[in-house]
């Protein structure tokens, strides 16, 4: 059981990492908004570079 | 000629396509069907870009775009170099930077294809748009890119962008909504590692855990839950000691002192290596309390946004006359003395008084009256109300800032900042709540210093511990957070503190005619014509006299999409509150109220046709009469269904309205309400409701218009409708964002399912503290199955309010 005298160490220095990391994330706008990014994956992100080569590009130069 | 049929939502925006002429379209090789060419504009310009996945993955329905023609000089003055400095900052001098604020997002979808759009622009070098703020950040090359070309692009889907200078109240907003997660993750993060070494502790109490490795585990413990308490827990400690000061001990007191008090005897049982810890349990309650809070913060916040910022309806730009040239000025340049040009069709950007012109104005902005007012030179005009008619020219007498508009807008930011009253009556219980275990512990202490010195401690601690009124503390919140927010997800924002158990009470539910049952716009009825012209041809001649104007009554007209050409009319003129003369192939036309008119038919006796008596509107020529139109006002799209399903729950649903026309009592036979009170004063409408009140119903009021702002707050619980006038949302205690009818039975029976929820939860907390007291008080509970019973108490009313994340859609 001595193992705990490095293990739980070890765990409180991850511990201190994750909370560095986590405060540098949050302050660095990665928590901005909520409510989006779960939706992210339903929409296709490569669409405008891979259009369909039937649909006419015109709309491309924009005004 | 009335009908039933329930309308068709318009497939971009979701309004009711007009049961005459309704605008066809195609997508995705389906034909579909719009309410207007704008909506058909936009859905056209969204599917050819590729975009049209956004159709089917949106969870909600798109404005309709206030102006459907992109018109890039609308935009131009943004590209004045003074103005772009103003708006944008410069990054390098091949990029700058722009915050804007977006109106009419509603769910990831409208945040993709925005993002795209923009991006699509050459010259654009990032678009990122934020979904929970509403707002734009966009980088782009001002060599390459005009700003005014990205406004048009944004308006050529459907949505309206202004630029944006973040005020102080969206810093506060973002710096305390980092701070609330950070707290909250820490939180999470120290609950979960303190928990895993809690579970060694409970297991080898009173077992064969060696004392080395017990301290062990507690120095680990200490030294995770530290951070927990000093950063997590610092609002409880520094709000109950506002209360302590103010004397108003409220809840935070009890959860300071179970937090702190929990702490420091944890702390000093690690340093004696006797005792019990409750690392765990004041982790565990600190998460689940700022949990709570979170969700609490979030719901107000987001009410902060969603009510519509005034300012926004003003435009950019006024029109300062200087000597007799004209000069666009940005509107917080202008100072009272200032002449400026308001053209018809604009909003009048500040507050002043007519100096030369005669016109109507749109003061619904103000007043919730959607019949304009004609206003002379001398009269005085608003900031935000429309000019319909005639260009006038205005002398300012308040700077933008001083403005009746701003005045109202500082009106709603002071309710915004109001603390969320959600948890007072906890608070009050808390009060006494504080003192009574306070003096418990204290005759608990010295009953057992007497009889028993060497464990007087630590039973007084589990005292402490046991009455700590975690579960109590949860009860209400948690309930109403979640439901708070799952109804906000519906489209319905709870803003007052008794909407939830006012809900759920409600027996009697009155609805207001105009803007709540119906849109609240005008749309030809029903028509009647002459032998000599069909129906569209009369359309076709009305469409074309009516355009170019602003009139609701215009607005009928001006966008119906038949399948005959554009006529071309020459010198039109408008005649304030009669109607519109212009001359179309050489011919002179009048459309208008009956005398206007009958005034252009060269035959005087000219008898107006039976079939077109009260009528309304009337279109003739030199020759005669053609036709007559019936504009009506239509209704909502579920109405009907709503009325019947509320019907069904046995609510007495009344139709109250101030118009004095047959009208209310014709909506109320289509959507089937029996008990109609037409021609009623604001001030009768209160009337009516205090009677019902009397009677010992609880009445719900759903209203739009600043008329009805008064019964709003007279009723029990009321609602405003999200397309409503500002005012009327400050009075209601919440408001139906989404404007769809068929929501309100949901909320009600969700509101009585929180009800049930939180008198469970209470009921749960006292019966366990009342069970643990007495036996903690004799002796009989060792202080860590206090913490246990605790925890498992807090959690049991965690996961009976988590059980209102889910609103069935069908009830």
């Amino acid at each position: 059981m001595e193992i705990l005298y490095l293990l739980i160490p070890l765990a409180l220095v991850l511990f201190g990492v994750i909370i560095w990391a986590f405060s540098w994330s949050v302050k660095n706008d990665q928590f901005e908004d909520l409510d989006r990014h779960g939706h992210d994956l339903l929409f296709d992100d490569d669409l405008d570079m891979k259009r369909p080569s039937d649909s006419s590009d015109t709309n491309q130069d924009d005004n | 000629m009335t009908q039933e049929i329930e309308p068709i939502p318009c497939f971009h925006c979701g309004l009711p396509v007009p049961r005459l002429y309704p605008v066809t379209g195609k997508s995705n090789q389906a034909d579909v069907l719009y309410c207007c060419i704008g909506c058909r504009a936009v859905a056209e310009t969204i599917e050819e870009s590729g975009f049209g996945q956004y159709y089917r993955l949106r969870s909600g329905q798109a404005d309709k775009p206030a102006d459907p023609v992109a018109d890039t000089n609308r935009y131009i003055g943004f590209d004045q170099i003074d103005v772009l400095e103003d708006i944008s900052s410069e990054l390098s001098p091949n990029s700058r930077e722009i915050f804007l604020s977006i109106e009419g997002i509603h769910c990831a979808a409208c945040v993709w294809l925005l993002e795209r759009q923009i991006n699509r622009v050459t010259g654009v070098q990032e678009a990122t748009v934020n979904l929970s703020s509403h707002r734009a950040r966009v980088r782009w090359n001002p060599n390459k890119a005009k700003l005014s070309t990205i406004f048009s692009a944004i308006q050529a889907i459907g949505y309206k962008a202004h630029p944006f200078q973040p005020q102080q109240e969206e810093a506060l907003f973002k710096r305390e909504e980092k701070q609330a997660i950070l707290r909250l993750g820490i939180a999470a993060i120290g609950m979960a590692q303190v928990m895993m070494y809690a579970i060694p502790l409970y297991l080898g109490a009173g077992q064969e855990i060696t004392e080395q490795y017990r301290d062990l585990l507690r120095w680990a413990s200490l030294l995770i839950t530290t951070p927990v308490v000093f950063i997590s827990a610092r609002p409880f400690f520094s709000s109950a000691w506002r209360d302590l000061k103010s004397l108003r001990p409220g809840m935070d007191v009890p959860v300071s002192l179970a937090v702190g008090g929990a702490y420091l005897a944890s702390i000093w049982a690690t340093l004696s290596h006797q005792g019990e810890v409750y690392f765990d349990s004041v982790s565990m309650f600190t998460f689940l309390l700022l949990l709570s809070r979170y969700v609490e913060m979030k719901a107000r916040h987001s009410a902060g946004r969603s009510e519509q910022s005034l300012h926004r309806i003003l435009p950019d730009f006024a029109l300062k006359l200087v000597d007799t040239n004209i000069i666009e000025t940005p509107i917080k340049n202008l100072k009272p003395g200032d002449r400026i040009l308001i053209k018809s069709g604009e909003m009048v950007p500040a507050d002043g008084s007519i100096e030369s012109g005669i016109s109507q104005l749109n003061e619904a902005a103000m007043t919730g009256e959607f019949y304009p007012i004609t206003k002379k030179t001398g009269d005085t005009v608003l900031a935000g109300t429309g000019n319909i008619e005639n260009p006038i020219e205005v002398l300012v007498t308040h700077t933008v800032a001083e403005s009746r508009l701003n005045l109202i807008e500082q009106l709603l930011e002071q309710a915004q900042h109001q603390k969320p009253k959600i948890a007072q009556l906890a608070d009050q219980v808390a009060g006494y709540f504080v003192s009574g275990v306070l003096l418990l512990a204290v005759l608990v202490y010295s009953y057992w210093k007497v009889h028993q010195p060497e464990s007087a401690f630590w039973i007084t601690l589990s005292v402490l511990v046991v009455t700590c009124p975690c579960a109590l503390s949860l009860a209400t919140p948690t309930a109403i957070t979640t439901a708070v927010h799952a109804l906000r997800k519906r489209g319905f924002l709870i803003t007052g503190e008794q909407a939830l158990s006012g809900l759920a009470a409600t027996t009697d539910i009155v609805f207001d005619k105009t803007g709540t049952l119906t849109i609240g716009e005008l749309t030809v009825g029903s028509i009647e014509t002459t032998v000599e012209y069909s129906r569209s041809d009369a359309l076709q001649i009305a469409r074309a006299l009516e355009q170019g104007s602003a009139h609701p009554i215009a607005n009928a007209f001006k966008d119906l999409s038949l399948e005959l050409p554009h006529l071309n009319c020459t010198e039109r003129t408008h005649k304030t509150g009669l109607g519109i003369e212009a001359k179309i192939a050489e011919k002179k036309y009048r459309i208008g109220g009956e005398s206007y008119v009958r005034e252009v038919i060269k035959n005087n006796h000219t008898q107006l046709p039976e079939s077109f008596l009260s009528m309304g509107i009337y279109l003739a020529n030199e020759s005669g009469f053609i036709a007559s139109f019936k504009l009506d006002d239509q209704l909502r799209a579920a109405a009907k269904n709503t009325i019947n399903t509320l019907k069904a729950d046995n609510f007495n649903v009344f139709l109250v309205s101030g118009d004095s026309s047959d009208t209310p009592y014709k909506i109320a036979e289509q959507v089937g309400i029996k008990q109609v009170f037409s021609s009623m004063l604001p001030e009768q409408k209160v009337q009516f409701v205090t009677k019902q009140q009397d009677k010992g119903k609880r009445v719900l009021m759903l209203g739009d218009g600043i008329n009805d702002a008064p019964v709003l707050s007279a009723s029990d619980v009321s609602i405003a409708m999200g397309s409503g006038t500002n005012l009327a949302k400050t009075h209601a205690d919440a408001v139906l964002l989404s404007n769809d009818l068929t929501v309100i039975p949901l909320v009600i029976a969700h509101a009585q399912k929180t009800q049930r929820v939180i008198q469970q939860n209470i009921g749960w907390a006292i019966l366990y503290n009342l069970t643990a007291l007495p036996l903690a008080a004799s002796g009989f509970l060792e202080p860590y199955m206090a913490a246990i019973g605790m925890s498992v108490s807090s959690l049991i009313v965690v996961g009976n309010g988590y059980r209102l994340t889910r609103i069935p859609s069908q009830i």
